[in-house]
């Protein structure tokens, strides 16, 4: 039994059952999205023992065998994604319960389709069910962009829906030439039917493809929309979009170049170049804010390009691949931690320009810390987690091209310069807005997410072993005989 | 094995790079201080405020972006909070992507 797929009708139904709570009692709508999302936090933990027993496991929509019906398909990859969305979605809701205080019943209705949309993509095993759930997932986020109603808001989210939208329609337009190739949407039968086969669509198909999944993961040159709508977001929100979001894009990504028969040399050295312009332009672009939000949207875009480097060097040497889902979730765990710290610091004190703060290490210790822990893993300073991941990326990078570990080493530095910029600004020097007294529900995803990050930094092996576990997943061979049985 | 790279000798050397790179970096941005420009302080356009009039995509002016680039002062002119720049650049990275994958297959 495929539990982990019961995610998406809980939250779905919670989405749904939100607003009819609202009509009678307004006050238990947090607790209803809360019970959704702790539930499918159960559904996805219990089904990881399965996953590891059986490698891949799958459920036919109304028993229509594959490739005719709907194919859902989880192995150890789109279980770590399953457990990365239950988990931020459920610490962003956690987040939420004090810093939302108007227009509950759209705020949680929505978040709850947006983790559905994410936890969908991360199941499914047909592409067209992967746009509808993209679908799912960017129409909330659009939404959500705008909840605020300022204009620059507004602004942010109209931008958001008309690239987006553009995004989603090069996806539509990719899946459909892939069908015009291969003649079927199931992920596993087009890896046996695009074997050998000539001509100019696959590529023109796979081109679409990228553009479309390399928005929604911000890649460098699909990434200009998530600064501009992160900065107006509500903070759980934008700390699901720079992690969630962006992990199940990079998800997407690997699964189409790991599962269909494209795995060239020449495809992957592409992801080198793209992971390596990313990571600078995003490094780069971080060193000139002054926002805080905007300062943590392109250091999440740098980070997404080190797993994309990582990942393009795997076919050179398989540490690659280890290094680039280690990373993966590095990143997701690390960012979260800032931008719930950043998001106590802007319900604190009402601004995110970094020049108004100071002197918050007096007031909270705790969060002084926990943004200390964050930009530290960040960076790559051992003992913490971000440690082992770059440091695998380092050796994987200089066993194919050396010259590129050179580079993310000073793109490490950068992240260590506009890193340090941000706490010296937040955390140091003199007082110059009084915070108010800070939320106890607020700081406990924080102490936790410090707490993995410090586990995983200090335990690199449990991490690492867990990564080369996924990482046999990529072999398509499993997935394919176990979806067409 | 995986572990056996987690040679002590290779992190410290590597440390000392990070280090003496942060260094140098430290010293030649010291002595730069930008100056304060009241029409940069706002949330977009990398500091500039757009207009809702100016949310569209006029098509007359779908090129300026490369014109704007190729004068390459700024990466942030790249970033100019301009839905059309932003277009521009996915389509862009979208053509690139698609002749290469074409022409190298």
């Amino acid at each position: 039994m495929l539990y982990s797929f019961l995610t998406i009708p809980t939250l779905l139904a919670a989405a749904f059952l939100i607003p009819l709570i609202s009509l009678k009692e307004g006050r238990f709508i947090p607790y209803v999205a809360m019970s959704g999302s702790l539930v499918s936090l159960f559904f996805a933990f219990i089904t990881v023992p399965m996953v590891m027993e059986h490698g891949v496991l799958t459920t036919q929509m109304e028993e229509w065998p594959a490739p005719f019906g709907i194919t859902l398909a989880v192995d150890s990859f789109s279980m770590l994604l399953i457990i990365i969305v239950t988990l931020i979605g459920f610490f962003a809701l956690l987040f939420s319960l004090r810093f939302i205080k108007e227009k509950k019943t759209e705020y949680y209705s929505l978040t709850c389709l947006l983790l559905a949309g994410l936890l969908g993509a991360a199941h499914t095993g047909d592409m067209f069910n992967l746009f509808v759930f993209f679908e799912i997932m960017s129409i909330s986020s659009y939404l959500l962009t705008a909840y605020y109603r300022k204009a620059e808001s507004i602004e942010g989210s109209i931008k958001y829906l008309l690239m987006g939208s553009l995004g989603t329609s090069l996806i539509l337009f990719g899946v459909a030439f892939l069908y015009g190739a291969a003649g079927t949407l199931n992920m596993a039968d087009l890896a046996v039917q695009l074997q050998g086969l000539e001509g100019y669509i696959v590529p023109i198909a796979l081109g679409l493809l990228l553009t479309g999944f390399g928005f929604k993961a911000a890649i460098f040159p699909f990434h200009a929309w998530k600064p501009d709508a992160i900065s107006v977001t509500p903070v759980p929100i934008a700390a699901i979009f720079s992690t969630a979001s962006t992990a199940v894009g990079i998800y997407t990504i690997f699964r189409i170049f790991t599962l269909l028969p494209i795995g060239s040399v020449f495809i992957h050295s592409l992801l080198v170049v793209i992971g390596v312009l990313t990571m600078i332009v995003g490094a780069v672009l971080a060193m000139q804010q002054n926002k805080l939000m905007r300062l943590l949207a392109y250091s999440s875009i740098s980070q997404a390009g080190f797993v994309l480097l990582a990942f393009g060097t795997g076919i050179f040497n398989p540490l690659g691949y280890t290094a680039a889902v280690f990373h993966l979730f590095n990143i997701v765990i690390f960012e979260a931690l800032l931008f719930f710290v950043a998001g106590v610091i802007i319900h604190e004190t009402g601004t995110q320009d970094m020049r108004k703060l100071g002197g918050f290490a007096r007031f909270s210790p705790v969060l002084s810390y926990a943004f200390l822990i964050g930009i530290l893993a960040n960076i790559g300073i051992p003992l913490l987690s971000g440690f082992s991941s770059k440091w695998l990326i380092y050796i994987s990078t200089l066993k194919s091209f050396p010259v590129l570990t050179l580079v993310a080493v000073v793109v490490s530095v950068l992240t260590m310069t506009y890193s340090l910029k941000a706490y010296n600004l937040i955390f140091l020097g003199n007082v110059n807005i009084k915070p108010r007294a800070i939320s106890r529900s607020m700081l406990v995803p924080i102490i936790i997410l410090a707490a993995i990050v410090i586990f995983f930094g200090v335990l690199p092996q449990i991490g690492i072993e867990i990564s080369e576990f996924i990482v046999r997943s990529f072999d398509n061979s499993l997935y394919i005989s176990r979806v067409l049985i | 094995m995986i572990m056996g790279l987690l040679d002590i000798q290779k992190i410290i050397i590597v440390f000392l790079f990070f280090l003496a790179v942060f260094g140098i970096i430290y010293i030649m941005s010291r002595g730069t201080k930008g100056s304060k420009e009241k029409s940069k302080s706002k949330i977009y356009a990398c500091g500039e405020n757009i207009r809702p009039e100016n949310m569209n995509v006029p098509q007359e002016s779908f090129y300026n972006t490369l014109i704007k680039a190729l004068r390459l002062k700024k990466l942030s002119y790249m970033h100019s909070g301009s839905l059309t720049d932003y277009m521009f650049w996915i389509i862009t990275g979208m053509v690139v992507l698609i002749i290469l994958l074409v022409a190298l297959w």
